[in-house]
């Protein structure tokens, strides 16, 4: 069984990657995309809100990546819905997909099971585990109180940018290679053209570079020292390569053991 | 040329007045002569003479200000406000994060939730005939036991605001 891919990103440290293809052909999402032109855009950077509460998760060198991006996103889809913040568990996503073996994942699988089976809070499930047997019984009932409504396959740069314009978090596919720790003028990795070997989370915000073209807010799970504290700004053309992979999230649902009063 | 035939028929304008020739019938109500010069459009009245100028990106008409939706002096034992929104509008994506909008419920202690119209959650709160019946966006408020207290349907952020304002 092949180990995970390691990137070096703080000299002699590594982190993990290990987005995949999903095993079958998957189109999640039934609502399609409004159709918003760019005339219409406008500049926004949730992670400057005072109150935005969603931290910088660190999946460290295991190839938990869809993972760390599945529980981010929820995250910021309950801080949008006004939902009180949870740090969520990116590892119980992790290990109910790679079944113990350290081998990635991929983001549609990800979010799948994310809307059948949710995830607990953090403190339930330890740093690193990826055997779904380690997972104790209250994780297994605290997940049934966070989960998500997948919105729509998100195929091009455009619908990348209509998701963030309508608030709606998305888990997406870049390829990490040469330049990917160097941030350009524009705060965007300096990769090129490659393999979309790792999954991150972005939608956070959207920006007109000065060169006229608009960027998205992204972030990364590999801790606050990577790019500007843990996040970046993406280009079009970061995600050139073959592999490309994106979802959008539509909502997180009402949790259960906190819900609002029904209409009465 | 033109910016010169302009100018020579504004100031012919007040000439002919004064000496009796032009009538005070405005440009529009006669046959005129029409021409544009730097982003202005000068009519000019064929019996008159007197000339209408329409600047750039003016309007010949005034549109009628919105009518401000009612919303009660005070709206009295609201712990929920939910608002609802278009999954395709942009703008209302927008409010649905706006940091005044945030502080205002939080300083309010008022439990705030956004939802978007295709959600299951709006079934499953029994939001959607109210929903229905209302219109989109839409602004329900539910007092500690889920009671129905108002719904309002809001046609900007303000108006949301101005519901906050309103909760005592």
């Amino acid at each position: 069984m092949s180990q995970p891919e390691l990137f070096p990103c703080f000299g002699d440290d590594w982190r993990g990657m290990g987005n995949r293809p999903p095993s079958i052909s998957l189109k999640l999402g039934s609502q399609p995309l409004a159709d918003i032109p760019q005339s219409e855009w406008v500049e926004f950077d949730l992670t400057k809100s005072d109150n935005f509460p969603v931290k910088i998760k660190d999946q460290g060198q295991f190839g938990a990546c869809n993972g760390h991006a599945a529980a981010t996103s929820l995250e910021v889809a309950r801080w949008i819905a006004g939902q009180p913040h949870v740090e969520l568990s990116p590892w119980l996503i992790y290990a109910d997909l790679c079944r113990g073996w350290d081998t990635g994942s991929s983001i549609a699988e990800a979010l799948q099971l994310l809307e059948k089976s949710g995830t607990c809070e953090t403190s339930l499930v330890p740093f690193g585990t990826i055997n779904p047997s380690s997972v104790k019984q209250q994780a297994r009932n605290d997940c049934k109180r966070f989960k998500v409504e997948i919105g729509t396959t998100l195929l091009t740069w455009q619908d990348l940018c209509i998701a963030t314009q309508l608030r709606r978090p998305f888990n997406f596919s870049i390829p990490v290679n040469s330049g990917f720790n160097a941030l350009d003028a524009n705060g965007c990795p300096s990769n090129i053209s490659g393999r979309h070997n790792h999954a991150v989370m972005g939608g956070l915000g959207m920006r007109k570079a000065p060169d006229g073209q608009w960027l998205i807010r992204w972030q990364n799970s590999w801790g606050t020292r990577w790019g500007q504290n843990g996040r970046a700004w993406l280009c079009e053309r970061n995600i050139e390569g073959w592999g490309f992979d994106a979802y959008s999230v539509n909502a997180a649902t009402e949790d259960p053991t906190d819900k609002q009063p029904s209409l009465n | 040329m033109l910016k010169s035939l302009a100018l020579l028929l504004i100031l012919a304008v007040p000439v002919m007045a004064d000496t009796g020739q032009a009538t005070s019938l405005p440009a529009m109500s006669e046959s005129s002569w029409t021409f544009t010069d730097g982003g202005n459009t000068y009519l000019v009245g064929k019996q008159s003479g007197s000339v209408l100028i329409l600047r750039s990106g003016e309007e010949p008409e005034r549109r009628p200000k919105p009518r401000p939706i009612p919303i009660p002096d005070t709206l009295s034992g609201v712990k929920w406000m939910s608002v609802i929104v278009d999954p395709s509008s942009p703008d209302q994506a927008a409010w649905r994060t706006d940091s005044a909008l945030r502080s205002e419920v939080e300083r309010k202690a008022i439990n705030y939730r956004s939802y978007l119209t295709t959600e299951s959650d709006v079934d499953s709160l029994g939001f959607r005939s109210l929903l229905q019946s209302t219109g989109t966006p839409c602004v329900i408020m539910q007092d500690a036991n889920g009671k129905l207290v108002k719904t309002i349907r809001p046609t900007s952020l303000a108006d949301i605001m101005a519901i906050l304002e309103a909760i005592k």
